[in-house]
């Protein structure tokens, strides 16, 4: 035994072993002990839920997807037009699909109407692929979303989770002069999800001609992750009977996008992934893709007028598929 | 293909070993060309249209150093040994200095340049220097040539290759001729593990953990931001403690490496910031590179033979040629005037005090002298970082207080307001403020920690055997190398500073 101890293998084993039991208790600490980022994107979903919790209860219609429903769709034009509740529950492209559809599911009954309006960056989406708002949620304040992951995803995301989160994690919770609420969501939601501080137009024409979207102009190739978060929810929103749809996403209309093969190819692919999971898609993208005017702060947030536009086109799209 | 990343650590690495070892079991002869073979691919794999580049020089070299042996006649010798130096500066001068030229050339005639476009090899300087070093050594018949496998090797064995140690040829060859190459004792392979999992710690940890705090306040001075003197301090400091550790832990990793592959490199980097005057820091520093500037531009150029004004003339005129060594800047060059001024200061310092007794030195005095020498440096790293001459001196001139005095705004109504402004010590809010508790710590480490080669009381000597690394060393080495490996799962790993030289 006491050879076995001075085993220079096994002291090394045990050093290595003692980080790794520290890496686990740093990001232990972290689910308890969120950063700015968790922070700001929790704060999102807290408000989107407590949106749906008065009328959980009752059919309704759900616009979700990253900020461009937040900043793009009115839920009171579509309550007021089909006459029956209506919630934004745009949240951000960063945190990818799951951790969005992951907390509208208790939220979701029979007959409700979903309809789902990603950015074109979620369709790039891949456990693996660094984003760091989608970690710091995962070991964060979602960290019930990673509890389903393949041990191979959780290994790999464990290890890829920054570790300046950590250190930031451990500052704010011993400085008693950090107030982390400072940063907290400030878009200006109402009562039903949708942003109203959108009135006026910031940004110019030629600063979104400038930044075409990189993800449709390089080729999109969908991951298995994408599938599989998007087919159980489709068999979880199937077992609950909640209709399920898909739309795109309302963005400037780029001259770069005119008779460009990758972009063209990526619409398709895009089209095609929604077909196969059996997912009806009102609308074409270019029935999404606005003129400059309507624009707000991006190129995917709307003004006041262009989201009053982008609903109504909205609305007549889901039309045929609402009696 | 850095040290740090995955590649090198669960790929190339462990190839390169398993193949080392299989190949002196089995077929011996060819261990030390499959070691060739995999720096060879190691370099190229950086930027394959460079290493036609490596290889020419390296032959060239090789040739011209036949050539200086085979040559009895002095005066030939020679002129092949002139040849040799003028062919590797003039690759030196084409490939790291050519758009420099270009640009304050045009600048004299009063024109714009066009960038010539060439891409600067990876690790030019350092090959070069080493070959220079050879055919200086072969002219003086210090040494004598080796056959073209054991040259090969010693040139492009890649621990070394990119970043140093400037390795010479009395350093390795030996040690290849007598059969170390793979050769692995106990001692020596655990020794070189916990080297090598120490310096990927510092690297990974230390000196990415803190880069982005120098990062962030120089890229905000050239976006024009004035730093408040706190700022500036902090922001230089951080840089000096960033290219400690980087440098730091590229040496030993390079150290860790060579002993894996049963090879002793020369020491290159022996705590720094401990020294008491700036010779000292030079002589722990980039040891190779101060010990070649010495031995084959110093002394050559006359050292401190002629009296102590030529000696110091001549200490500004190798530091010139070591700042520009480091970059094609101006600013590498007022960097190495700045460490020339203070080594000729020294020097003069030096020469007065020879008269007077010796007397011990006090603590408070070593610690005196270490914080004015660490505040030299401090200052004369703002050259090494900056951009441009104006982002410097706006740096410069936040340290020692000409962009005014910001304190707390807590201190406002007890403080004369004509002196002091109250925006708070940090007002840019530029910083990420999480690593400033860390900055003691760094600290700590680098004044009153004992470096890695003392820890493992390794000797550079391969004639010396090595110890055993106790227990708690491997222990600690364990865990860096878990933190390490995590390390390079993240989105970003960076390059090491010294890649650019």
């Amino acid at each position: 035994m006491a050879l076995f101890l001075k085993n220079p293998f096994f002291i090394f084993g045990c050093g290595f072993s003692l980080a790794i039991f520290l890496w686990n208790f740093g990001l232990n600490f972290h689910k308890t002990h969120h950063t700015m980022g968790a922070v700001f994107s929790q704060s999102i979903i807290d408000f989107k839920t407590k949106s749906l919790e008065p009328i959980k209860n009752n059919r309704k219609v759900i616009v979700a997807g990253g900020s461009n429903v937040a900043y793009g769709v009115d839920s009171t034009q579509i309550e007021k037009f089909f006459g029956i509740e209506a919630v934004n529950y745009g949240c951000m492209v960063g945190l990818g699909p799951e951790i969005i559809l992951e907390s509208l599911k208790p939220n979701l009954i029979s007959r409700d109407i979903l309809i789902m309006c990603w950015e074109y960056e979620t369709y790039l989406f891949d456990r693996r692929n660094q984003n760091i708002n989608y970690l710091g949620m995962i070991f964060g304040p979602q960290s019930k979303v990673s509890e389903n992951f393949s041990f191979s995803d959780r290994i790999m995301l464990n290890l890829s989770f920054p570790a300046y989160l950590i250190r930031r994690s451990i500052f704010h919770a011993y400085n008693p002069w950090y107030d982390l609420s400072i940063y907290e969501c400030g878009w200006d939601f109402d009562s039903s999800g949708n942003v109203r501080s959108n009135e006026i137009s910031k940004i110019e024409e030629e600063e979104l001609v400038r930044s075409p979207l990189t993800p449709l102009l390089n080729e999109i190739v969908i991951s298995q992750d994408l599938d599989d978060i998007f087919s159980d929810f489709l068999a979880f929103s199937h077992e609950q009977n909640v209709e399920v749809f898909a739309t795109w996403p309302n963005t400037f209309a780029n001259p770069a996008y005119i008779n460009n093969k990758t972009y063209l190819e990526n619409l398709k692919k895009i089209s095609n992934f929604w077909r196969k999971l059996d997912v009806p898609i009102l609308g074409k993208p270019e029935g999404a893709m606005l003129p400059a005017k309507y624009f707000h702060d991006s190129a995917y947030h709307l003004n006041a007028e262009g989201t009053k536009l982008r609903t109504e086109n909205l609305i007549k799209e889901l039309q045929p598929w609402v009696p | 293909m850095l040290f740090h990343e995955q590649t090198f650590l669960f790929l190339f690495l462990p190839v390169a070993w398993i193949g080392l070892i299989a190949f002196r079991k089995t077929v011996p002869t060819f261990a030390l060309w499959w070691i060739i073979f995999c720096s060879l691919f190691f370099y190229g794999f950086h930027g394959w249209e460079h290493l036609p580049i490596l290889l020419s020089s390296l032959v060239i070299n090789f040739f011209i150093g036949k050539v200086i042996e085979s040559k009895n006649a002095m005066s030939t010798s020679t002129i092949m040994l002139s040849l040799g130096i003028v062919v590797n500066l003039g690759f030196l001068a084409f490939f790291k200095y050519a758009d420099f030229l270009l640009y304050n050339l045009a600048s004299l005639k009063g024109t714009k340049a066009e960038p010539s476009g060439i891409a600067l090899p990876l690790a030019i300087s350092f090959f070069t220097f080493q070959q220079i070093a050879y055919l200086v050594d072969l002219n003086k018949g210090k040494i004598t040539t080796p056959v073209f496998s054991h040259y090969c090797f010693f040139i492009t064995f890649f621990p070394q290759l990119i970043a140093g140690p400037i390795v010479r040829c009395q350093n390795i060859i030996p040690q290849i001729i007598r059969g170390t190459l793979g050769r692995l004792s106990k001692e020596v392979a655990w020794t070189g593990l916990c080297i090598f999992s120490i310096g990927l710690f510092k690297k990974t940890f230390l000196a990415d953990g803190i880069r982005p705090l120098a990062d962030s306040i120089f890229s905000s001075v050239e976006g024009g931001v004035v730093l408040s003197l706190l700022e500036a301090w902090v922001g230089a400091s951080a840089f000096g403690l960033q290219i400690y550790f980087d440098f730091s832990a590229y040496s030993e990793m390079a150290l860790g490496i060579g002993l894996l592959f049963g090879l002793r490199l020369p020491l290159n980097f022996n705590s720094p910031y401990k020294a008491v005057n700036i010779i000292e820091f030079w002589r722990r520093w980039h040891i190779t590179l101060s010990e070649f500037l010495r031995d084959y531009l110093y002394k050559p150029l006359g050292g401190n033979r002629k009296g102590v004004a030529n000696g110091i003339l001549n200490a500004i005129i190798v530091m010139l040629i070591g700042g520009l060594w480091h970059g094609a800047a101006w600013t590498f060059v007022a960097w190495g005037l700045i460490h020339g001024l203070l080594i000729g200061i020294n020097h003069l310092f030096r020469a007065v005090k020879k008269t007077e007794k010796k007397k011990a030195s006090s603590v408070v005095k070593i610690w005196i002298c270490r914080l004015v020498t660490f505040f030299c440096v401090t200052l004369a790293w703002v050259f090494f970082r900056s951009q441009g001459f104006d982002e410097a001196f706006q740096v410069l001139k936040s340290m020692l207080g000409f962009n005014g005095l910001d304190l707390s705004r807590s201190l406002a109504e007890s403080l004369p307001s004509e002196f002091f402004t109250f925006n708070g010590f940090l007002p840019n809010k530029i910083i990420d403020i999480t690593i400033l508790p860390l900055l003691p710590f760094f600290f700590i480490i680098v004044w009153f920690f004992p470096n890695t080669l003392e820890l493992l009381k390794v000797n550079v000597n391969p004639s010396l055997k090595l110890q055993m690394p106790s227990s708690k060393i491997i222990f600690l080495a364990g865990a860096m190398l878990f933190f390490s490996i995590k390390m390079s799962f993240e989105q970003t790993t960076y390059e090491f500073l010294y890649f650019r030289f």
